[in-house]
């Protein structure tokens, strides 16, 4: 279990439970105001706060320090899990409806507006509503419309994720590929941790697999091997983040999820 | 690396965004200059070098920008 599934899930999965996603916890400590700042001002904030971080990579203990200071303060106001497509589906189940909206990380990394977000508990019309170039792409979307479009994004390979807003609520789900600014700092670059890995990791069933290689292009994080004297792909565990996007492209259905926590050298 | 981008000659990156999209290491990044106000509409970005410590200076950026707005140093 991650450190959070301790702290906020009691011991069961934290994304799971559904006092982190209540009304009650949305209105205390300035939630709502929080987000409002967080997404309108979303680009130049952390825009700039990653570039100073990344200015100091070069100086290591002014850059361990600065991370650590950083890191906390991510964990403490805004966090985020990869979370495979079927628990998503679980949480979506538990809410009423929730908002589609702009991506935020996509504009500051690509300059694009790209609907793949979705808000938990957002009044579209009082917190957003005020900022028409925001406001006017936000949706409101049923339960089922939700599950239909989250389905289709996995099949597309988005990596779902959950994220806090002043940690323990839950806000936003987000579909995200390489474009993610999360992506950009942990993986990609690895100066910054911003999320868990998922619960999970990926294990390829070799009697099943057939060796197409599909898995491997789908795999946003490089975890995917293929053998040439096998004729099999492999996922390496160590890198696998446990999105499960590449269950979406394998025919015969070879690659299935497996506990993170069964795995004793792996953390997440 | 140190990566400049000069704001005046590079005017509307939002409807260029080649660095954005062909840096191969993704160094780019582009704000609304002034911060989102509720009565006007966030305009007046400018491209920023985001994770510039990830630039192998490959010179591609120079080619590609036809404003000549990114210099390296
Ligand atoms: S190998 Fe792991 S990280 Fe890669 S797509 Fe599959 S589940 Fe996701
Ligand atoms: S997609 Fe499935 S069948 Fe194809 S190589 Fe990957 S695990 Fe094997
Ligand atoms: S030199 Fe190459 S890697 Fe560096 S910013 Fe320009 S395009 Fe990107």
């Amino acid at each position: 279990m991650c450190e959070f599934c301790t702290q906020h899930g009691e011991g069961e999965k934290w994304y799971l439970v559904m006092e982190n996603y209540s009304r009650e916890l949305l209105s205390q400590e300035g939630r709502v105001e929080f987000m409002e700042d967080f997404l309108v001002n979303f680009e130049k904030d952390k825009g700039t706060s990653l570039a100073r971080l990344d200015s100091l990579r070069s100086r290591p203990k002014l850059y361990r320090f600065f991370r650590r200071k950083a890191e906390a303060r991510a964990r403490a106001e805004h966090w985020g899990q990869v979370v495979p497509i079927e628990e998503i589906i679980e949480i979506v189940d538990m809410l009423d409806s929730v908002v589609r909206m702009p991506c935020v990380c996509r504009s500051l990394t690509t300059g694009r507006k790209a609907r793949y977000c979705f808000g938990i508990g957002i009044d579209p019309h009082s917190i957003l509503g005020k900022y028409p170039d925001y406001s006017h792409s936000l949706e409101v979307l049923e339960r089922e419309e939700a599950k239909e479009l989250l389905t289709s994004f996995d099949k597309k390979g988005l990596v779902h994720s959950v994220w806090t807003f002043k940690t323990p609520y839950i806000g936003g789900i987000c579909n995200c590929d390489m474009d993610c600014l999360a992506y950009r700092a942990q993986v990609k670059s690895g100066i910054l941790n911003t999320m868990f890995r998922a619960e999970y990791v990926g294990m390829v069933d070799w009697e099943l697999c057939n060796g197409c290689r599909r898995c491997l292009s789908s795999c946003q994080f490089g975890a995917v091997r293929y053998s040439h004297t096998m004729k099999r792909a492999a996922i390496d565990t160590r890198r696998c983040y446990g999105c499960g996007v590449c269950r979406a492209v394998c025919e015969p259905g070879a690659i299935t999820l497996s506990p993170r926590r069964g795995f004793a050298g792996l953390s997440w | 690396m140190k990566i400049r981008v000069d704001a005046v000659a590079c005017r509307d990156p939002l409807s260029c965004r080649l660095c954005l999209d062909r840096c191969p290491e993704k160094v780019f990044g582009t704000y609304p200059r002034k911060k989102r106000g509720p009565d006007r509409e966030a305009r007046d970005w400018v491209v920023f070098p985001m994770l510039a410590s990830e630039c192998t200076g490959c010179r591609e950026c120079l080619d590609f920008c036809p404003r000549g707005a990114i210099s390296l140093g």
